[in-house]
Parts: structure tokens; C-alpha cells; sequence
């Protein structure tokens, strides 16, 4: 990656959508709008995304996922075999409907408004999954470049909907072998055209480790019905591991977090990242992005051979953080990680679901403005520290 | 007035379905209730709960075409919650009764449409919903509405 300052500011991945886009992207979806007329909106807002972050101060920017629907589902566009399903029409095929009532009632959402990319053929890349995404940013920006792509273990869990891919897939294991072979494909094209930074989420591994015994919360078909944490974590760890095997060097992150569809903390999954530990430390990523602002996610640990991109505020909050707190907060995480090995983030992006976002633009960039007032006084702590040593 | 009166004609079957003939259409409902979630019917409770939500999610829909507001779509969750279903497993000892004590709706609505615009035409929707009315005077009813794009 090229030289950043210390302490980088980024983002974890979404900024909210305008009215205007997501109105455009209903009408895409309904067939009442091209491709081309809805990327011409959707440049329009990225670009204006761009704007603000730079505007705020932010290191290493990203598209703010504008053109997608959310951050994993918009698969189903670029990928041949996959059908973004409804959880209304998923209803309809799926055996274990209660537990999807239950999961419906805990986000406190309509069926008809969470999709989920179903596989319902042999998978194939139509198009790059997010090469355009770079490719456009590229050429309005000259800071660092941070692209999100779901990870292997999200999509192929939630691709894996049994009642329909077993038709095609016998197995999640084997539908990875596929996911992980785009995945591959994408990454060399992403490095090939200059992505700084690569990003993997896979939110679902806390629902793997933290939700045992209660309701799930996240909207992905086969983990309803998951069994041993062990062996799904075992799962992910290979599936990440064969992506990035063999590939030229980029700066890699996986993101986790515990949700970020409600504003209701009480709804969102809690529990420190002890469990997960043994299975993120043997992950070939260079960082781990992590929820550190929401007190559900406990102290700050270190994780052997990471770096941190450490979640300094919540985007659920209209409360926007204090540069003071901010600080306060790297000060605790500088007892673990030296000052090189700290990156500034929120806890998750601002519209994940770009139906249901937990702040608005403005929020956002307030949020954003006061991380990046934050590295700037750490940045100069440190330069007076270095100078006294 | 035969107008204000509406009829349904329901005929017992040999597999503990009934027949329901409405005007020149029909369909079919089971047991009264059940425990058994792999009970293969739709059961009268469930039957109730789902007409009322279609008649407050075809209701609102109608009403917002009529008043020239945009709705994408609407979809609700209905629950209804007994008295003591114990009684209805005639369980020795229990009091009570089979009746719905309660019943709570959520109703979602897409729409670019301004809230205060879709929040007219959802009063105007409960004011003259035929089951919300009628079951209000039997049962604790909560209706709540929320908004999403």
C-alpha cells in the first residue's frame, strides 16, 4: 500500500444512499431503469461520497458500496446461477420457515425487504464483482483505495439455500470450491488495477460464536439451521485461507462485527472476540477490522501478527463521538498494538442495508470528521513523543 | 339491506377439512387450532389472523391509490395469543378460555411517500378496516405501523 500516515482513517464500507439512488435502484430491480441509466445516478453518488470523505479527512476511501443493494447480496447481478431471493419468496421454499419468522421478527423487518443471493445454478463470474467500483474511484481520487467484498464463508453460506442448490451443489463445500475460485479471480483483477486495500466481511462468524441457543439474527438461509461453531469456523478459516494462497501481495482485512441493521443495541448480538481468537489469528489477512466503539464487543485484544483497524465509533448512534473519547480510546489500544498497526474505523458501515441504513449522510460525516480529528492529535502525540525519546 | 350482509357456506369434509364457499369462490380451512406445526391445513385462528392483516395491508393499499399516494408495497405480522390453550387440549384442572386475548399487528409499508402522507391514510385505513373494528371491541388489539423504503 503507499505511504499512509499514522493512525489512517477509513471506513469500514457503506455510506447511506440518497433517497434519489435507492429509488433508482428499486426501479433497476423492477426493470423500469437500465444498467446504464441507474450507473449514471450511481456515479453521481459516489462521486459525492467521495467528496465527503475527503472533505472530512479521511486516509483510505472507499465508494461508500453506492451501487450495491447491500454489501453481499449485490452478487447476485455479476455472478450467473444466483437469483437474489426475497425472505418472502425464500418462505415459500425454505423447510425451517419458523426459524426465519423469528429472524424476521428480530430485525423487525417486512419478508419483502431482505434479499438474499440464492444459488440456484453452477456459479460463474459474469462480470467483475467490484473491478468497476475500483476502476471509477481510481479515477477521481488520488487517496488509497479500500474495496469490500463479501467473504467466501458469507457467500457461501448464504448462497447454499439446500432446498435449491443441492440441485446443482451436493454440498456447501463443494459450492465453495466455486466461490473460492471467483473470489480468486476478482482479487488478481482488483490487484492487478491498484486496490490498496482489501476487505473481506464476514459478519456471520459472530452469529456462529455468539448466538448458540438464541434466535439468529442474521439474514443468511443455511446458518438458521448451522450446527458446530467448531467446524464452522474451521470452514471459514480455509475457505479465507485458499482465497488469499499464492496471491501477490495486497494489504488484506476481514471485518466482523455483531449486526448493524437496527438502531436498538438490545437486538444486536454481544460478546467479546475471546472465542473467536484461536480461528482470526490463523487467518492469512494482514488486519482485522473490529467493532470496538459498542460496548458489546468488549476491551480491545491482540491478535498475534494484525494489525487493528479499530472501531472508534458507532454508526448507530446519532451521538456523535468526541475526538477526546476517540483518543482516549487508541490510547488503551496502544497498551497492545504499537502506533503503526493502528487504523481508525467505525464499528461498521453507515448503510449496510442500503433499505434500512443506521445514519444518515450527515451523521456519517460528522462521525467521520471526528475520527480524523482524532488521528490528527494522536499523530502529533506521537511525533512529540518520538521527539522526547 | 341485503347489501350490509355477507355470507359464507362451509361444509365439513371426510379428511377434517372444511369446504368454505364464498359468492362464486372457495377455499379451505382445518382444525380450529393447532399445537402441531407440521399440521398439514391452515387452521381457523390462522385463518382470522391472516384476514385481518389483508384486510389492513389490502385496506391501506387501496386507500393510498385512492388519495394518490405511493406505496411499493405493504406487509404485516399478525399474532394472536389465547387465553389458556391448555383449555382447548381439555386439560383437567384449567380454567379460562379458548378466546384470543390478544392480538398484535406490525404493518410495514415501502414508500417514498412523506410520513405524514402515509400516516393520513393509515388512520383513515383503521377507521374503517371491518375486522380491525369489529375485533377491537372483543380483544386487546395493538396496531403499529412502520415505515421502511
Amino acid at each position: 500500500m503507499r505511504k499512509l500516515p499514522l493512525f489512517p482513517v477509513t471506513m469500514v464500507g457503506s455510506w447511506p444512499r440518497s433517497n434519489e439512488l435507492l429509488r433508482a435502484q428499486k426501479l433497476k430491480r423492477a426493470g423500469q431503469l437500465s444498467a446504464a441509466e441507474f450507473e449514471k445516478l450511481a456515479d453521481e453518488a459516489v462521486l459525492e461520497v467521495l467528496r465527503l470523505q475527503e472533505k472530512a479527512g479521511v486516509d483510505i476511501v472507499t465508494d461508500g458500496e453506492q451501487r450495491r443493494d447491500n454489501f453481499y447480496s449485490f452478487v447476485s447481478e455479476k455472478l450467473g446461477g444466483v437469483k437474489l431471493m426475497t425472505l418472502a419468496e425464500m418462505l415459500d421454499i425454505i423447510e425451517d420457515k419458523e426459524a426465519f419468522e423469528k429472524i424476521l421478527k428480530t430485525l423487525d423487518v417486512p419478508a419483502y425487504s431482505l434479499s438474499n443471493p440464492t444459488c440456484v445454478g453452477k456459479i460463474e463470474r459474469k462480470t467483475p464483482l467490484a473491478l468497476n467500483e475500483l476502476q471509477f474511484l481510481k479515477k477521481h481520487t488520488t487517496k488509497p483505495v479500500k474495496i469490500p467484498l463479501p467473504g467466501p464463508y458469507l457467500l457461501t453460506r448464504a448462497m447454499f439455500v439446500k432446498e435449491v442448490t443441492k440441485k446443482v451443489y451436493k454440498s456447501k463445500e463443494e459450492l465453495a470450491v466455486d466461490v473460492v475460485r471467483i473470489l480468486r479471480d476478482e482479487i488478481r483483477e482488483l490487484i492487478e488495477a491498484g486496490a490498496d486495500f482489501i476487505q473481506f466481511d464476514e459478519p456471520v462468524l459472530t452469529e456462529v460464536a455468539f448466538s448458540r441457543g438464541k434466535t439468529r439474527t442474521f439474514m443468511c438461509a443455511s446458518l438458521a439451521a448451522s450446527g458446530d461453531p467448531t467446524k464452522e469456523l474451521e470452514f471459514a478459516v480455509s475457505l479465507i485461507n485458499q482465497v488469499l494462497e499464492g496471491l501477490p501481495p495486497v494489504f488484506t482485512g476481514l471485518h466482523i462485527c455483531r449486526g448493524n441493521w437496527s438502531k436498538d443495541e438490545s437486538t444486536l448480538l454481544e460478546g467479546t472476540y475471546a472465542p473467536l481468537k484461536p480461528w482470526l489469528e490463523r487467518l492469512n489477512v494482514k488486519q482485522l477490522v473490529l467493532e470496538y466503539a459498542t460496548e458489546r464487543a468488549g476491551d480491545a485484544m491482540a491478535f498475534g501478527g494484525k494489525s487493528l483497524g479499530l472501531g472508534v465509533c458507532n454508526p448507530r448512534t446519532d451521538v456523535i463521538e468526541r475526538p477526546e473519547e476517540i483518543v482516549e480510546m487508541v490510547e488503551k489500544a496502544l497498551k497492545l498494538y504499537a502506533p503503526e498497526q493502528i487504523y481508525l474505523n467505525p464499528d461498521c458501515g453507515f448503510g449496510t442495508f442500503s433499505n434500512s441504513p443506521v445514519a444518515t449522510s450527515g451523521i456519517a460525516a460528522l462521525k467521520m470528521q471526528a475520527i480524523a480529528r482524532a488521528a490528527k492529535e494522536l499523530r502529533k502525540r506521537n511525533k512529540s513523543m518520538n521527539r522526547s525519546k | 339491506m341485503d347489501e350490509l350482509r355477507f355470507s359464507a357456506r362451509v361444509t365439513s369434509r371426510p379428511d377434517g377439512q372444511a369446504d368454505v364457499r364464498v359468492r362464486k369462490r372457495s377455499f379451505e380451512v382445518g382444525a380450529p387450532l393447532t399445537f402441531d406445526n407440521a399440521y398439514d391445513g391452515i387452521t381457523a385462528v390462522e385463518q382470522l389472523l391472516g384476514s385481518l392483516g389483508a384486510d389492513l395491508v389490502n385496506g391501506l393499499l387501496n386507500r393510498a391509490k385512492k388519495r394518490r399516494v405511493e406505496i411499493d408495497s405493504a406487509e404485516a405480522t399478525v399474532e394472536g395469543e389465547l387465553d389458556n390453550a391448555l383449555m382447548y387440549l381439555d386439560v383437567v384442572g384449567e380454567k379460562g378460555t379458548t378466546a384470543i386475548k390478544r392480538i398484535s399487528v406490525r404493518l410495514y409499508v415501502s414508500t417514498f411517500a412523506t410520513a405524514e402522507a402515509v400516516k393520513a391514510v393509515w388512520a383513515e385505513t383503521l377507521q374503517r378496516s371491518p375486522l380491525a373494528n369489529t375485533l377491537k371491541r372483543a380483544v386487546k388489539l395493538d396496531i403499529s405501523m412502520k415505515i421502511a423504503i
